[in-house]
């Protein structure tokens, strides 16, 4: 659960009554989302995604030269280095010269 | 054949370099294996410069973007091309969709898995490169297919994104298919030499699809945007083409 600013909140909370969604404020800067019972998953999801993207850029705008999201998976595949070195170029080029 | 309840399986075809044969390759494989009964489906995962609709001649109006974006039901969207062959095709010109995110990974892969049950099998074309909608089509699917010719910049870049997908995401058995060559000898002296660079460096044991020769008539077929499989059915690429076809269906017991 986020802890975020009142305002952004508040801010949240009416863009989802607009698609249908009912919010509801709560102590220590919290809020509750209630979606309606018959939007189908595929809408449900866009909703949160819209309002997921709202959240990132109210609380940290990311670079505009990096990726708005990294996952998980993402963060754990940067640490393996994967660049082909000189001596495996030699030997993928080998028969073709030999 | 009947059409299967449960997940079929899904092969992957990748290349790391660009305009090695990969769409040409997954368009005409499909076009084989819906002729051989199996009912086929073939995602175009080039999400960004999508190209199996322009190779089969088709115009199509939704994309899997519309997926992502609107939330459209993927099973509205797919092109019957013949019988047991479907498309799901790819949006072009929309750099957005190449940087495939966490969120859509997941929406993707929810939406996918309810249509592809009524497929016995399901291809995917992914795009050039290492990206991140080219990494997780090969972390989704169950086989990976990847095309190479024996010209250098194809060996660095097929062996590159195998050796990505290996050390990043575990990926092992990785199936290659040789396109462009002169002779079943040089094909097999190419796949040979990539095999030993895989087992030297990766302990990786690739296993060889087959050769996919030299033929005039894939430039034809490509130019008149129809599977070579169909406007030259006895060509050497359309025979080759059978001969993949039928390990493919044999392996997944079909």
């Amino acid at each position: 659960m986020a802890t975020l600013p009142t305002i952004f909140i508040e801010s949240t909370l009416h863009a989802a009554k607009g698609h249908g969604a009912e919010g509801f404020t709560l102590p220590d800067n919290q809020g509750l989302l209630l979606l309606p019972a018959g939007l189908a998953a595929a809408e449900q999801y866009r909703l949160i995604k819209k309002l997921a993207a709202g959240l990132q850029t109210a609380q940290s705008p990311p670079p505009p030269d990096q990726p708005a999201a990294r996952t998980s998976t993402d963060a754990a595949q940067t640490t393996i280095n994967c660049q082909v070195s000189v001596e495996e170029r030699a030997q993928l080029f080998k028969f073709l010269t030999g | 054949m009947s059409s299967a309840k449960k997940s079929p399986p899904i092969l992957c075809i990748s290349s790391g370099k660009g305009g090695v044969g990969k769409t040409t390759f997954a368009v005409n494989l499909a076009t084989a294996l819906a002729a051989k009964g199996a009912r086929t489906l073939l995602i175009d995962g080039d999400l960004g410069l999508g190209n199996v609709d322009v190779v089969l001649g088709l115009q199509v109006e939704h994309t899997i973007r519309e997926t992502l974006e609107d939330g459209r039901d993927p099973a509205a969207i797919m092109v019957e091309v013949q019988k047991n062959l479907f498309v799901l095709p790819a949006s072009s010109g929309v750099p957005e969709m190449t940087g495939l995110r966490h969120e859509d990974q997941l929406l993707l892969a929810s939406l996918l898995e309810k249509i592809i049950k009524d497929f016995d099998l399901v291809l995917v074309d992914t795009a050039a490169g290492i990206g991140a909608s080219v990494l997780w089509f090969n972390q989704w699917a169950n086989a990976n297919i990847i095309i190479i010719t024996p010209d250098p910049t194809s060996l660095t870049d097929g062996y590159a994104l195998m050796k990505v997908l290996a050390s990043r995401q575990g990926k092992k058995g990785f199936q290659l298919v040789v396109n462009n060559v002169k002779s079943k000898a040089e094909a097999l002296n190419t796949f040979t030499n990539m095999a030993n660079v895989l087992s030297q460096f990766l302990q990786e044991t690739p296993s060889y699809l087959g050769p996919l020769p030299k033929d005039t008539m894939v430039i034809q077929a490509i130019r008149s945007q129809k599977p070579f499989l169909l406007s030259a059915p006895d060509c050497p690429a359309s025979k080759a083409i059978r001969v993949i076809a039928n390990q493919l269906l044999e392996q997944a017991g079909l």
